[in-house]
């Protein structure tokens, strides 16, 4: 009762916060009152025509488009309205603005209209207006129209003329010159209304639709026609049923100057990514480039948010932010349904937004949730601007959906009333009932805030930025000529907000540049230009179409920060040729005029769009990984643990002197080894065993002299998750060499039994001369969470071990030997999961964990890899640890880490292991509702409603106080990639690696000693997460070098997108390779020298 | 709803229950069954625990009723009451004390179960004896649970999840929620009289194969046409027959679940009409629920015992991906595999186990999917009704026909080795005359 109490307390004060209309401190941006800017258009929808359950789109709401369609300098605005009339509203300064829509002629005749661009259609120097509308639907009517500019207050409506006249499922336009030949083309984004019933395969993509398929249109100006052609279909352009086409915009996202095309679908269709080809066609390369996308893909924006000057991209999605409304909203597939999607053809998608960073080597990282922009609610246009002026661009996002038909309560219990359905009730009126059922709930739209070099903090409230609302197309523009971005939002059932940017005392300096194209088009669509400062330079591409059904000025506008000067500024023209020009002083407009004759110069960074993989050696392995789903039987497990291969080795094991290698296989495959021959190929060398031994799976192997006869002996590690401790599938196998690469099992040398193993380390760990081994355990099959057995085992000098220590240390993932403490005697470093760096010390015969390491104390990870060397040069070995890292949807602190409750909470004899993570001031569960009640039933006893279970903040909200203090409780206070530096006295302090090292899991540290000396290679990525925590596939490589100021990182020959395991370094021919050893794949050789 | 009966002039009342009491309370159950969204097997084991648990305390009364105990699989007799009851009012009240256990939505029973109380005192009953036959209730369903929780449901919660093989002619989830298959190990719960859930074995179903000779292909297309060209009246048999307790409506963004009754639940309501028609009191309405229920879960466990060895694919996926990309079956695919029907089975052996009560030429009003938008059906007998139940998975789309013959004859052995085996009356109901249908 008293919480309930509290609730409705903080409720009312929040109302009343709500009624105070001034912020209470100065803030940056002002919402200007309609009364006084005119400005009074609201984007009312009646029901009345159609309604969201008979047209998906219903609530989508109307775009913005700002431009000056009058010539004289000051920013005009036009808004749709989907069920009433268009607006333009003439500025005339100061926030003053006039309704000239009527006089105008632009309100149009659509019945249902969508997006808006202004763009100089017909390269007159007038703005014209092109208006999408869906028409031929369930009695809408109307087809988009090209209101042709005038230049004299009037537009006159010339669709029909221009070939423009499309009729259908219209969601925007974007006017662009994509064979850059001088005139602006058009791409039609469409929508669809094709049953989403059922997924179909992908190839459905290359089907056509005359309604739904998106279209491009070639202006043939420049050849004298003021008329489009419809080159959909030659250009290589999808026109399908399955485009669910929400947002698109285009950018030159690999640097050749060819305007690329990025593309946002709905529901379960990829988006696409078409790499502009230069001979009139374009190649959809998403799956090549990107690793995942958004789903629900809405509103997108291109444009470099970490100053590299690539242009990024940014897709929305719909994932809540606030705890309470995520755990009461449908979010993730289950498991289930994302594999029907994968095997019907579908890329990786997630509920959730998309930072597609350009990694300036044709790759993009998704990095949203390292960022801290992934959930921003029902999101649909991101504006891209440097809001403050100081050089770094913010990201502004709208959100809100007047009816919310994604809550899950809605979904399952409403349905009551369409019970109905085979009753004589017109299904109008139980359509009428449905959507009044439905919930409503107005969220603040978010503006992030630059806070770090991919980090954004959303700084909404501070900004004056927080009114509640239901947004959908937004512009930033400087609407009053003062140098500081104003916002133009398009809302639901609510005015329109105009947000005037006041600066906030330390607004910096700024230079605006427009563009007059003379043989380009007119604004100079597609150009680049970039502003020059004190050896600073900062890029922008000019475009139109952006956001929502949402386009901008024709110009760039850069934020100088404190920068009292700009050294020059070059303009690289769509005709490839560059224009450069030192302007004077700051803080102005400037319109630079394309001059006949530029200088064509190469591009400092030329992105290569080479995907091919390094492979180099024949015959060529690939390793293939079983399709075991872990969660069929442990449903809450939040990653595979059977995935864990392939086992790699390199060694010479025939004494030639050359390189040779061990590959593992995965279950039913067999591991192989490969004899280097005298010209650099490679031959498999059969073994005995090789087909009987193919039902392990192999997930680490070594090569080391076992019985001391200075052969190379082999012992390789088998994994798995399917099978139990014990299981002669999981045993661990030791071979034998004979000197000529011939190898022989050695039963009964290994006595530590059978288990899901993980890693092998061999070490003359008692200094007698002959090679101990550490065997680490991942996992207890079956039995998430609890811990592995973990041994070390001591050789009698034969090659027959026996068991020195033996201790459940938990699920281990890697392994180190080195003397820590310079006392002469080597200790194990090991790693896992729900573990810290954990140091065992020898004593008395055996190992004890060295408690209380200063340092190591709060490094409770999720690791995955482990490297000794020495980093700073002092003499020490250093740990370098390979964890999860922070691109993870739950990112732990040593205040606020993941918990891990292991306890059979529904008494049914079997371990329930519960992870929960912090998210704003509560401690939620990972798993949601349906599977945390799939694997617990009497959950659902106890949460009645999804509204009930969303108040869950804390473990005991969903277990009794007892059962949670009989729990076993593992957590995990760091996902970082971390470098832990001994100090002489045998402590350690942390060291942070360049945060790139944070974008994916680290697999796999090698330290290169030999040929670039100090250069970190790390391999990365892991496919394997449960649906809801998503698949780390943000780096496959990342190479670090030393430099004076610390590590640098860059993607040195990282082009694929793929799960590295392993990395080996290599002979061949003399020359050093670095092989990236796969999961489910080829390996791949890197000349590292 | 409440009669009095008896001279007594004294202030505590005599209290004699109608057997409405007990309709309103499974009533009530089947209420929260469908807003809980539980599976048809999941529903007929709880309809058949809060049956039996009622039956076995009205038996105690009644020395013309057997009890159960030593009858079904591993059920002891239950506790005598040690002090003085009301029988009535204990079953009834142990039949909502188990519907509380078994469901989750509990508010609505308690409250209705309170309520319930509040009004017997109003009517003046002895609430000494009240309060007994509140204590004796709860043990009696303590027994009762003691015995539940040995059948193997809550072990079977947590067994591996059917693998999608994606191998063709294997079942793999259908459109538009791709539910994952339901109950895979429901095979494994323990049956209440048959000896095991593979002891009526269905014969099995059609090879896969899409050769246009082939008899398999031959009833891919025997569905597709059938759909296709479906008369009023077969619709309206595969609409009141659909029993889906959660079927998925997909408009774009807005998804919503239609509820309705399970199989067994439908018939849960014919046996009430039976019982209202037949004025059957208070412990035959009882009986009458309890054989059903218990024919209805046997036969779901061999149903699913079979449905999971022979995974068979559903005519829905084979079409889209062979024949017809757009075609829809008129009712929504459940999600599980195809053979053989579960609605045949069950609907076979409750139709055998209410002919052994109520004669095999008793006619009905079936006004039971009333509530849920549908029309009233008549039928003259039980096993009519049963075969109707089972081709109308034909007219839905969503059963090949072996399926349903073939669940059909499944579900008449389970229900006459169920009816043959145990006893509920010293002295036989009818004179074993029970009429079995050759209609399939």
């Amino acid at each position: 009762m008293m919480r309930k109490l509290q609730l409705v307390l903080i409720f009312f004060l929040f109302l009343l916060g709500c009624t105070r209309k001034e912020p209470t401190v100065a803030s940056r941006f002002q919402l200007l009152n309609p009364s006084e800017t005119n400005v009074d258009f609201i984007n009312r929808l009646s029901e009345k025509q159609v309604d969201i359950i008979e047209y998906a789109y219903y609530y989508n709401g109307g775009g913005v488009a700002a431009g000056d369609i009058n010539n004289d300098g000051l920013i005009d605005i036009f808004f749709t309205a989907n069920e009433n009339k268009n607006k333009l509203f003439l500025n005339q300064g100061n926030f003053v603005f006039k309704d000239v829509s009527a006089a105008a002629g632009i309100e149009g005749t659509g019945d249902w209209s969508t997006g808006v661009t202004m763009a100089d259609v017909n390269n007159d120097g007038n703005l014209d207006i092109y208006v999408s509308n869906v028409g031929g639907y369930k009695g809408l009517q109307g087809a988009n129209e090209l209101f042709i500019n005038n230049g004299d207050g009037t537009f006159t409506e010339s669709a029909k003329a221009y070939g423009l006249d499309f009729i259908g499922f219209s969601t925007q336009a974007v006017f662009f010159d994509y064979d850059r030949d001088g005139d602006l083309d058009m791409y039609l984004l469409n929508h669809s209304v094709h049953s989403v019933r059922s997924y179909g395969p992908a190839t459905l993509r290359h089907e056509s639709d005359a309604r739904a398929g998106d279209r491009l249109y070639r202006n043939n100006l420049k050849e004298g026609e003021k008329r489009f052609t419809d080159v959909t279909s030659e250009a290589g352009i999808f026109n399908s049923q399955i485009g669910y086409g929400l947002g698109v915009v285009v950018g030159d996202v690999n640097d050749d100057m060819w305007p690329d095309i990025y593309v946002s679908n709905d529901f379960h269709e990829n988006d696409y990514l078409y790499i502009n080809q230069g001979d009139g066609t374009f190649s959809e390369q998403l799956e090549k480039r990107i690793g995942h996308t958004s789903r629900y893909a809405m509103g997108n924006a291109m444009g470099d948010l970490n100053g590299d000057n690539l242009p990024d991209i940014i897709t929305l999605d719909m994932l809540p932010d606030d705890p309470e409304i995520l755990q009461k909203s449908a979010s993730e597939d289950r498991q289930e349904v994302s594999d029907i999607k994968k095997e019907s053809g579908y890329a990786d998608q997630y509920v959730r937004n998309a930072f597609q960073l350009n990694r300036g080597n044709g790759h993009f990282s998704e990095i949203a949730q390292l960022a801290g922009i992934s959930a921003t609610d029902w999101s649909w246009s991101p504006t891209i601007a440097d809001l403050d002026n100081d050089g770094k661009n913010e990201l502004y996002i709208t959100n809100g959906i007047f009816k919310r038909p994604n809550d899950l309560d809605y979904i399952q219990y409403m349905g009551n009333l369409s019970q109905m359905r085979y009753s004589a009730t017109a299904s109008d009126s139980i359509n009428r009932k449905l959507i009044d059922k439905m919930p409503t709930l107005k969220v603040s739209n978010y503006t992030f805030k630059s806070s770090g070099k991919y980090k954004y903090k959303n700084v909404s409230k501070d900004w004056g930025l927080a009114e509640p609302s239901y947004s959908n197309g937004a512009v930033a523009a400087d609407l009053n000529n003062d140098g500081k971005l104003d916002l133009i939002v398009n809302n639901v059932n609510q005015q329109a907000f105009i947000y005037k940017n006041k600066g906030s005392g330390d607004a910096g300096n700024f230079l605006q540049v427009e563009l007059r194209g003379k043989k380009s088009n007119y604004y100079g669509i597609g150009a680049k230009v970039s502003v020059y400062t004190n050896g600073h330079v900062q890029t922008q591409e000019i475009i139109s179409t952006t956001g929502f059904q949402s386009s901008v000025p024709p110009m760039a506008h850069f934020g100088l920060g404190n920068k009292s000067k700009v050294d020059s500024i070059r303009v690289q023209w769509p005709t490839g040729k560059y224009q450069t020009l030192k302007p004077k002083g700051l803080n102005k407009k400037l319109i630079i005029l394309e001059k006949q004759q530029g200088e064509i110069i190469q591009p400092t960074v030329r992105i290569q769009a080479d995907t091919s993989e390094n492979v180099v050696f024949e015959p060529v392995y690939q390793h293939i990984e079983n399709n075991f789903k872990d969660n069929s039987r442990e449903y809450l497990i939040p990653y595979k643990l059977s995935a864990e291969g392939p086992a790699s080795a390199v060694g010479d094991v025939n004494g030639d002197g050359l390189d040779d290698i061990f590959f593992g296989g995965g279950k039913y495959q067999p591991g192989k080894i490969y004899l280097q021959q005298k010209d650099g190929s490679f031959l498999e060398k059969k073994q005995k065993w090789t087909t009987e031994h193919a039902i392990f799976e192999d997930v680490s192997a070594e090569l080391f002299d076992a019985n001391g006869d200075k052969y190379l002996d082999l012992i390789v590690i088998s994994g798995g998750n399917e099978e139990s401790v014990g299981s002669t599938n999981l045993q661990d196998r030791l071979y034998i060499n004979d000197g000529k690469g011939n190898f022989t099992l050695a039963k009964d040398a290994l006595p530590h039994g059978n288990h899901n193993g993980s890693v092998s380390k061999a070490h003359d760990i008692d200094g007698d001369g002959d090679m101990d081994l550490f065997i680490g355990n991942r996992s207890v099959p079956g039995n998430y969470g609890l811990p592995a057995d973990q041994f070390i085992l001591v050789n009698d000098g034969k090659g027959i071990f026996s068991i020195a220590f033996r201790e459940k240390l938990g699920m281990v993932t890697d392994a180190a030997w080195a003397d820590i403490d310079g006392d002469d005697k080597v200790e194990l470093i090991v790693v896992g999961d729900w573990m810290p760096v954990t140091i065992l010390e020898s004593r008395n015969q055996t190992f004890a964990i060295r408690k209380g390491v200063k340092g190591l104390e709060d490094t409770f990870g999720w690791w995955k890899s482990l490297a000794i060397a020495d980093v700073n040069g002092d003499g020490l070995p250093d740990i370098i640890a390979g964890n999860v890292g922070e691109n993870m949807k739950m990112i732990p602190t040593k205040e606020k880490p993941v918990e891990l409750y292991l306890a059979d909470f529904d008494k049914n004899g079997k371990i329930d292991p519960v992870i929960f993570y912090h998210k704003q001031g509560k401690l939620i569960p990972l798993a949601s509702k349906d599977l945390l009640a799939k694997q617990m039933p009497f959950l659902n006893k106890k949460f009645n409603s999804y509204l009930q279970y969303a108040t869950v903040g804390r473990p005991q909200d969903l277990f009794a106080d007892e059962a949670i203090k009989n729990s076993k409780k593992l957590y995990a206070n760091t996902f970082k990639t971390s470098m832990y530096i001994n100090a002489p006295s045998g402590t350690f302090s942390f060291e942070s690696m360049p945060e790139e090292v944070q974008f994916s899991s680290v697999n796999a540290i090698f330290v290169d000693e030999n040929y670039a000396a100090g250069t970190i290679w790390i391999g990365g990525n892991f496919f394997d997460n449960s649906v809801d925590l998503g698949r780390s596939d943000a780096q496959s490589q990342i190479r670090l070098t030393k430099t004076p100021n610390g590590y640098v990182a860059d993607n040195f020959k990282s082009n694929t997108i793929a799960s590295i395991r392993n990395l080996q370094i290599i002979v061949v021919s003399g020359k050093a390779y670095l092989i990236l050893v796969k999961n489910n794949g080829k390996p791949e050789f890197i000349p590292i020298e | 709803m409440i009669g009095l009966i008896g001279a007594c002039q004294g202030p505590k009342k005599e209290i004699v229950l109608e057997s409405d009491m007990l309709h309103h309370a499974v009533q009530n159950l089947t209420d929260v069954i469908v807003h809980d969204i539980f599976s048809p097997p999941v529903a007929s084991r709880i309809y058949a625990y809060t049956s039996i648990t009622a039956y076995e305390i009205l038996a105690l009364k009644d020395s013309s009723y057997k009890s159960l105990a030593g009858q079904l699989n591993g059920l002891d007799p239950i506790p005598a009451p040690t002090q003085k009851i009301n029988y009535d009012v204990a079953a009834v009240d142990a039949y909502l004390l188990a519907s509380i256990k078994l469901i989750f939505s509990e508010d609505k029973i308690i409250q209705y179960r309170e309520e319930w109380h509040r009004d017997l005192k109003k009517q003046g009953i002895d609430e000494e004896i009240l309060d007994n036959s509140i204590a004796y209730a709860q043990g009696v369903v303590n027994h009762i649970f003691d015995w539940a929780d040995k059948d193997n449901y809550k072990q079977t919660r947590t067994f591996q999840k059917y693998t999608i093989t994606g191998e063709e002619g294997i079942w793999q989830p259908t459109p538009p929620a791709y539910i994952e298959a339901i109950e895979p190990h429901w095979g494994k719960i323990r049956p209440f009289v048959i000896d095991s859930s593979a002891q009526f074995k269905a014969k099995g179903p059609n090879k896969f194969n899409l050769e246009k000779e082939n008899i398999f292909y031959k009833q891919v297309v025997e569905v597709y046409e059938t759909v296709n060209n479906l008369s009023t009246e077969q619709k309206e048999i595969a609409a009141f027959w659909d029993c889906n307790p959660y079927v998925m409506n997909v408009h774009g963004h807005v998804m919503f679940a239609t509820k309705k009754i399970t199989p067994g639940g439908h018939w849960m309501g014919i046996a009430k009409i039976a019982c209202e028609k037949d004025k059957a009191d208070l412990v035959k309405s009882a009986y009458a629920y309890t054989l059903t229920s218990i024919a209805i879960a046997d036969g779901f466990i061999s149903c699913w015992d079979e449905k999971y060895r022979s995974n068979l694919i559903r005519p829905e996926t084979v079409i889209n991906k062979h024949i017809d990309q757009d075609w829809l079956p008129l009712l929504q695919t459940p999600p599980f595999p195809e053979y053989p029907s579960g609605h045949s089975v069950i609907s076979s052996a409750a139709g055998i186990a209410l002919t052994s009560i109520f004669g095999a030429s008793f006619g009905f009003m079936d006004d039971t999917e009333e509530k849920y938008g549908l029309p009233t059906r008549t039928f003259s007998s039980f096993v009519a009704a049963s075969e109707e139940a089972a081709i109308s998975r034909l007219y839905g789309g969503i059963h090949f026909m072996p399926a349903i013959t073939d669940g059909f004859e499944q579900g008449k052995q389970v229900g006459k080795f169920i009816i043959e085996n145990i006893e509920f009356k010293e002295q036989p109901a009818n004179d074993g005359a029970v009429a079995f249908s050759s209609g399939h």
